[in-house]
């Protein structure tokens, strides 16, 4: 952005209104306006943002007027996404004979455009989407306008969540957009601006979050209010974590675990319920020296509430939690491990006082009992339990260590392989190709634990940073069942998803016509690159075929936020 | 379910099979019937089924169940088939031509199986201990390159040093080493005396080396190492591979010869 927009947007609200003393020289308001941001001018029905797709800037409207496609959105054809369809029993029979011969063999590129889209160059020569009939689609949707000095996708930004709605131009405008880096840096200076964010989150999702929380489930809408308005948002770790885990990933054990950063350590005080908002977070216990991890908890999942009902039990004398009900005397409850961010962490942090009001005194003997059980280590898990369920939830210490080392507890599909089990058949990679036109989405390579490994597949993460900056919005989460796809009729081949993937498991590939021959562009003459990936056989009638393909229980897509589904496999 | 829960389900299942086999076989044969007639078209409509399993590999992309609850029903009604031909068979050896030749089929068929079973959970154990994982076909292209490696240092050894002890060595002792995959049964038997008798020997020429030829002594011994790895990962491979195509080729030639001798039972095995 040049020195003229610059302070044409430093005239704009809210800049206008912001003190650039609280801006360090290093990082000037100036310097964040000219880095992270740029004005983007839209052409009539452009879409500037669709429904589903990972959120990593904000727009403010400058000139002209945006339209909020509301609920029910827009259909999926038509934001650029191939629509889900699996293949019928004789289709998928079919490509035993009908898989091309050559490798990543393509049919032609056209004709197969969205629905009711099409895809052009904007001022600043990146392809943009836009809504070929504007009139037709206001006509059936119901839509909000937003004018200039009005601002959206922030939260999406800051929370790296899904967009809610989509949003097309109203007319020709003119979109200040700002990269998440540019927001978080604001917002940490600017309290009016913070403010203002923290209170649209408050607005639209804390309290469907909140609702969704198991101890908070059974509390009437005046109390989650309440709960509201006390909670307190914090952020910690590196909102760009790939980028360090990348750098990062060959240093030692010691090394990395310095640079995550502490959210309450072990032996603190539980000054309040820590919610997981976004991101995740290593559970640990120290150990001599060292830290061991016991487990890792993600999106949703709640920290510290068994010793603030400890506390309070002891407090109040109220029996039957975790086996002690003797009124009063006896030291309040440290937590018992520390908590640190793995990558970055949105927290949401409900203060002890008002759990104590609000919550507590509102549940039953039997929830406080099991909302006061503190985390057992595993091993003493098993010696306590011995029976079947205690074994089964078993991961052992090493594997934990692995999984949250390398960050494969991001994967909801992640490929475990057992190579005790493995007899190196292949198998899994022939179904794979099978189903994909003779083309393997995966390496059976990867790193290995002890005799597991974790292939170089695709894992569908919870947090899946390959989505992140995709210009045409070609890799998106499918719905309803969340796999990450790439839609290879809008995927353009610039390699942004490749290169954001912290484990290297998208591959671009050089695409060929059914002779064999590369196609290639018609200006440059240079071969068409697609972005490549294990789609868990979306379109395909019984789900991902490496796995039903191993004759050896040797495989299996794991979702990283089931423990105990993960225990249950690796102690079979 | 654990492994050694659906072990037992599925071995019990099998008992229970083979004794509601075996009271069918006595009832039939207190009626005065052939029970050999029973048990040889249970042991065809047994073997007919257990060759589906190839065909679900091929069909990976249909829902037809899992390849592994495949693999369990294909193994336990193959120790069902082993007791049904015993039965079909008398526990004795078969008198005619053809029925020996069928029976040495079904041996065949039944022996490969069974041993690969029990390759499948050995040397995939030891395949995850001493290799790292290299896709079998892809070996031959690395032990190119160790070759190479190789070759190089024993020349840019003899160059700089200007000695030829370790290009003699590699020449002499070598050479035929890195040409190709070797000592094949030893690897399978578990052995490490051919990789000991060659550490032994490179120790022994170390004794002739100066400090500046120790470099290279050393880099070859590293080779040598990796090359054994490639050894070992290509001995276990292949015969995890190998058994199938002893199961594979008897399981045709069994069901054909069995379709013969139902033919010649037919038409000159007089009544049932």
């Amino acid at each position: 952005m040049d020195t003229i927009d610059v302070e044409r947007i430093l005239a704009l609200d809210p800049f206008r209104e912001m003190d650039r003393d609280r801006f360090p020289t290093s990082l000037s308001l100036t310097g964040i306006i000219r880095n992270d941001m740029r004005i983007v001018k839209c052409q009539d029905g452009d879409i500037v943002m669709r429904e589903g797709d990972y959120g990593n800037s904000a727009f403010l409207v400058v000139k002209g007027q945006v339209r909020v496609i509301l609920r029910p959105g827009l259909p999926e054809t038509m934001l650029g996404r191939a629509p889900s369809q699996k293949k019928s029993l004789m289709q998928a029979v079919a490509q035993l004979w009908r898989n091309p011969s050559y490798p990543e063999v393509r049919g032609t590129y056209s004709g197969g455009e969205s629905k009711g889209t099409a895809s052009r160059a904007g001022a600043d020569q990146q392809a943009r989407i836009f809504l070929q009939d504007v009139p037709a689609v206001l006509d059936q949707h119901r839509t909000a306008t937003l004018v200039a000095g009005d601002m959206f996708g922030e939260i999406a930004a800051l929370g790296r969540t899904q967009r809610t709605a989509s949003v097309i131009s109203d007319g020709s405008s003119e979109l200040l957009e700002i990269r998440w880096q540019g927001l978080r840096d604001i917002r940490r200076r600017v309290d009016d601006f913070r403010e203002h964010v923290d209170q649209l989150y408050r607005e639209r999702s804390l309290a469907s979050h909140l609702r969704a929380t198991p101890m908070f489930q059974h509390l009437d809408e005046a109390a989650i209010a309440r709960i509201a308005a006390e909670t307190l948002f914090e952020t910690y770790g590196d909102f760009d974590w790939h980028t360090q885990y990348q750098r990062d990933r060959d240093e030692s054990f010691n090394h990395r675990l310095a640079g995550e950063p502490v959210i309450v350590a072990e032996g603190d005080y539980p000054d309040g319920l820590l919610l997981v908002r976004a991101g995740f977070a290593r559970v640990s216990q120290s150990v001599n020296n060292g830290h061991r991890t016991i487990r890792y908890i993600g999106r949703g999942a709640v920290f510290g509430m068994a010793e603030i009902v400890h506390n309070w039990s002891e407090y109040t004398g109220k029996a039957g939690v975790a086996g002690e009900g003797e009124a009063g005397g006896l030291p309040a409850k440290t937590l018992h491990a520390t908590l640190r961010a793995l990558g970055y962490v949105d927290i949401l942090r409900v203060p002890t006082a008002v759990i104590e009001e609000l919550v507590l005194p509102t549940l039953s003997g039997e929830a406080l009992a099991e909302y006061g059980r503190l985390d057992e280590r595993p091993d003493e898990a098993k010696a306590s339990e011995g029976n079947e369920t205690g074994v089964d939830r078993l991961v052992e210490p090493g594997m934990l260590e692995f999984l949250v080392e390398h960050r494969y507890i991001n994967g909801t599909a992640t490929m475990l392989m057992d190579l005790d089990r493995c007899v190196r058949c292949d198998e899994c990679v022939v179904a794979c190709a099978r189903a994909h036109d003779n083309n393997p989405r995966f390496n059976r390579h990867g790193r290995r634990h002890d005799h597991y490994m974790v292939a170089n597949a695709c894992m569908h993460c919870m947090d899946p940073v390959c989505m992140i900056g995709c210009p045409t919005g070609a890799i998106y989460r499918s719905s309803p069942g969340g796999q990450v796809v790439i839609n290879d009729m809008t995927c353009i081949g610039c390699a942004t998803c490749a290169n954001s993937c912290p484990y290297d498991n998208i591959r671009m590939v050089e695409v060929r016509d059914g002779t064999g021959a590369f196609i290639r562009d018609t200006v440059t003459n240079a071969p068409i690159v697609k972005a490549s990936k294990c789609d868990l056989c979306i379109d395909q009638p019984g789900g991902p075929a490496c796995q039903r393909a191993c004759p050896h229980d040797a495989l299996k897509r794991v979702d990283m936020q089931d423990l105990s589904d993960l225990g249950r496999w690796l102690n079979r | 379910m654990t492994f050694a829960r659906r072990r037992w389900l599925n071995g019990f299942i099998t008992l229970l099979a083979g004794a509601g086999l075996v009271a069918w076989y006595t009832a039939y044969d207190v009626a005065l019937y052939q029970p050999a007639f029973l048990t040889g078209w249970l042991l065809l409509a047994v073997i007919l089924v257990l060759t589906l399993y190839n065909g679900r590999k091929k069909l990976s992309m249909v829902p037809l169940g899992s390849a592994s609850a495949w693999l369990q029903w294909h193994i336990y009604s193959g120790f069902l088939a082993i007791f049904i031909f015993a039965l079909h068979i008398g526990w004795s050896v078969p008198n005619g031509i053809l029925e020996r030749i069928l029976a040495l089929f079904f041996i065949a068929v039944a022996g490969s199986g069974l041993v690969g079973i029990y390759l499948s959970r050995r040397y995939a154990r030891m395949l995850t201990r001493r290799t790292e994982e290299v896709v079998l076909e892809r070996i031959p292209q690395f032990i190119a390159e160790l070759r190479a490696q190789a070759e190089d240092l024993a020349l840019q050894s003899a160059v700089e040093t200007g000695s030829s002890t370790i290009a003699d060595f590699y020449g002499n002792r070598l050479s035929s080493y890195f040409a190709a995959p070797r000592n094949m049964r030893l690897h399978l038997q578990g052995s490490r005396r051919a990789s000991f008798a060659r550490m032994t020997d490179m120790n022994i020429m170390t004794r002739y080396l100066n400090d500046q030829e120790m470099v290279y002594a050393e880099k070859l011994r590293l080779l040598v190492e990796r090359k054994d790895r490639l050894d070992y990962a290509h001995a276990l491979q292949s015969a995890l591979k190998a058994w199938l195509f002893v199961h594979l080729p008897a399981t045709y030639g069994l069901i054909l010869l069995a379709l013969l001798h139902l033919v010649l039972v037919y038409s000159f095995g007089g009544s049932r």
